[in-house]
């Protein structure tokens, strides 16, 4: 490290099975011009070898949008859950630690299982209607239409 | 599987030979040389090491076998862009600038074989609407109107 080449400094914190024991690596990645957690972890998974040169499986992580919308990728980065998509290498402080969010069961390294989550979306019926209200408020439906009773908006 | 390839690396070089070679600007031999890259990568899958021997939630395992199939339908877009020797859409033939409708006013089908994609083509609906050229330059919507209700006259 320290040489000519720029590197990034991972720690991730990994789990084999949903009840195993957790367990440390540390990578080191060159740097890239732009480089976010996901290709950081994606240079990971080209090259599964720890800092200490030993080959390691690679790291298994959730992502969809790449773009900080649909929340798979969310996991601890430097102790703060945010997404890996929208976390810039740059902008964080070296070593970057990676963790899966403390809050929901384990599946495998940083792929936690969020159907809990889901399954409280559901429970608040959380429905086109109230997102509606939300965004034009009670008494007027959108693009004016009566929003007495649950009527789709014909225009939508 | 335990050879000394990684998915991931090929992968990351069919996408950069694709987004380099096949994408909106299309020169007949870089489609070719495209052809070639692909094959050479579907040689390497075969002599994949999957770097991940574990039975739950194996992401590598998954991928393998789906970048097979990205292997197999890259080699379709490839080919089918290199018989194709006009401008149409979006895409753009520097050294065949023009639509050819006469030879190319077609649909590209393709069907999987053991020796790669075979091709054939299916004739586009126009009785409704007749092509004109895409120009930007002019306003041809009157003119394309003018033949229509002349056509319709006789």
């Amino acid at each position: 490290m320290g040489d000519n080449q720029k590197t990034v400094h991972l720690i991730i914190e990994r789990q084999d099975l949903p009840d195993s024991k957790p367990y440390t690596e540390e990578f080191l990645i060159p740097w890239h011009l732009g480089m976010n957690v996901v290709s950081a972890l994606m240079d990971i998974q080209k090259n599964p070898v720890t800092k200490e040169g030993k080959v390691t499986k690679p790291v298994v992580w959730e992502c969809n949008c790449l773009e900080e919308v649909c929340g798979a990728c969310a996991m601890l980065i430097n102790g703060v859950p945010r997404q890996a998509c929208s976390s810039l290498v740059d902008s964080l402080t070296q070593p970057r630690r990676l963790a899966p969010l403390s809050k929901f069961p384990i599946v495998r390294d940083l792929m936690v299982d969020r159907q809990k989550m889901f399954d409280n979306l559901k429970k608040s019926r959380l429905g086109l209607r109230s997102i509606q209200r939300l965004i034009w408020g009670r008494d007027r439906g959108c693009h004016g239409h009566s929003r007495k009773k649950y009527i789709p908006c014909p225009a939508a | 599987m335990d050879g000394k390839e990684n998915p991931f690396q090929i992968h990351r070089e069919m996408g950069d030979w694709m987004t380099e070679n096949v994408t909106i600007q299309r020169y007949n031999k870089k489609l070719q040389d495209t052809d070639g890259k692909l094959a050479e990568l579907q040689e390497r899958w075969k002599r994949i090491g999957i770097s991940d021997p574990s039975l739950h939630a194996n992401q590598t395992v998954l991928f393998t076998r789906q970048l097979w199939n990205m292997l197999e339908l890259a080699r379709v877009i490839t080919q089918g862009a290199l018989r194709r020797d006009e401008s149409r859409g979006g895409h753009f033939k520097p050294d065949f600038p023009e639509r050819d409708d006469e030879n190319w006013l077609k649909t590209t089908k393709a069907s999987w074989t053991p020796d790669g994609p075979s091709f054939s083509y299916d004739e586009v609906d126009t009785s409704l609407i007749q092509p004109r050229a895409r120009r930007y330059d002019v306003d041809n919507t009157k003119k394309a109107d003018a033949g229509q209700a002349a056509k319709e006259a006789k």
